[in-house]
């Protein structure tokens, strides 16, 4: 069965929540986006793993970037029954001192419906890289 | 029958699939968003049917490294099979002064709203025209 109207907009909001989430330092927010077996994979070699790992992640993002904004663009959403994948765009903005775009990359996700609630249960992040780079 | 929330919603996906295929430099994808005779219309000129639209995309990609195309405030109108669209788009690109890093930092070039004609090919959402006019633009070379 194809993924609902309700499916795709659950997994819009989700990824809306997740952003707001991170760049309102709510850690236990962001964390409650990832199903309990998340695997995040974010600029960077090192990648984390369950809750414990998430929050290892979001306590050093935090500290290196206090006033951060998310956003996404390009939503393309693919998936049946309880599992779909994403993809979108980040744009990632420091706001002290005016608006600053430091980042923009792709994530490429997996979602998995955990007790009638979209998750990701992955997500991998490419940061655009020159062409030959 | 007006359009669907369902409707709605397979368009927003066609608008993801049409800048993640541009910026890919996947022109056969990219002409899949449209119908066969699919037309894009900017200031500088007309491009009409998929070959044409394919060559599009490798002029755009040689002009713009880094090129990143988005979309936002869809206000969305029509039917069961034909629709209209109007949305902002937002293009992003590699800084060009950023001397040869592997990640060079982001730079927003440009500005626009989209005028679009949609209509569904069997069961299919796809773009029968796009009309961008560009509002400002701070790039040298229009592709």
């Amino acid at each position: 069965m194809s993924l609902s109207t309700e499916d795709r907009q659950a997994i819009l909001d989700l990824a809306a929540r997740y952003n707001q989430a991170i760049d309102s330092a709510d850690i236990d927010g962001w964390i409650a986006c990832w199903t309990p077996d998340a695997h995040f994979d974010p600029p960077g070699r090192a990648v984390f793993d369950g809750p414990d790992g998430l929050r290892q992640f979001a306590e050093g993002h935090i500290a290196q970037f206090p006033n951060t904004r998310h956003w996404n663009a390009n939503h393309v959403i693919a998936g049946a029954g309880e599992s779909a994948t994403m993809s979108c765009y980040l744009n990632f903005f420091g706001v002290k001192g005016g608006p600053k775009l430091l980042a923009a990359g792709t994530y490429q996700d997996t979602l998995r419906k955990v007790d009638g609630a979209w998750l990701f249960a992955t997500r991998k992040v490419m940061i655009d890289r020159a062409p030959d780079g | 029958m007006p359009l669907t929330a369902a409707d709605k919603l397979e368009i927003l996906d066609l608008v993801g699939r049409y800048c993640q295929a541009v910026d890919a430099g996947d022109g056969p994808g990219y002409a899949d968003t449209y119908v066969p005779d699919g037309t894009f219309e900017m200031p500088v000129g007309r491009v009409e049917g998929r070959e044409a639209l394919i060559e599009m995309v490798d002029v755009i990609q040689a002009a713009m490294p880094g090129v990143r195309h988005m979309s936002s405030n869809w206000v969305i109108e029509g039917d069961e099979d034909l629709a209209t669209m109007r949305c902002y788009m937002l293009i992003k690109v590699h800084d060009p002064d950023s001397g040869g890093q592997k990640t060079p930092p982001p730079k927003l070039v440009a500005t626009g709203i989209y005028d679009d004609r949609l209509r569904r090919v069997e069961g299919a959402w796809k773009f029968v025209s796009r009309k961008i006019n560009v509002e400002c633009w701070d790039w040298p070379d229009w592709p």
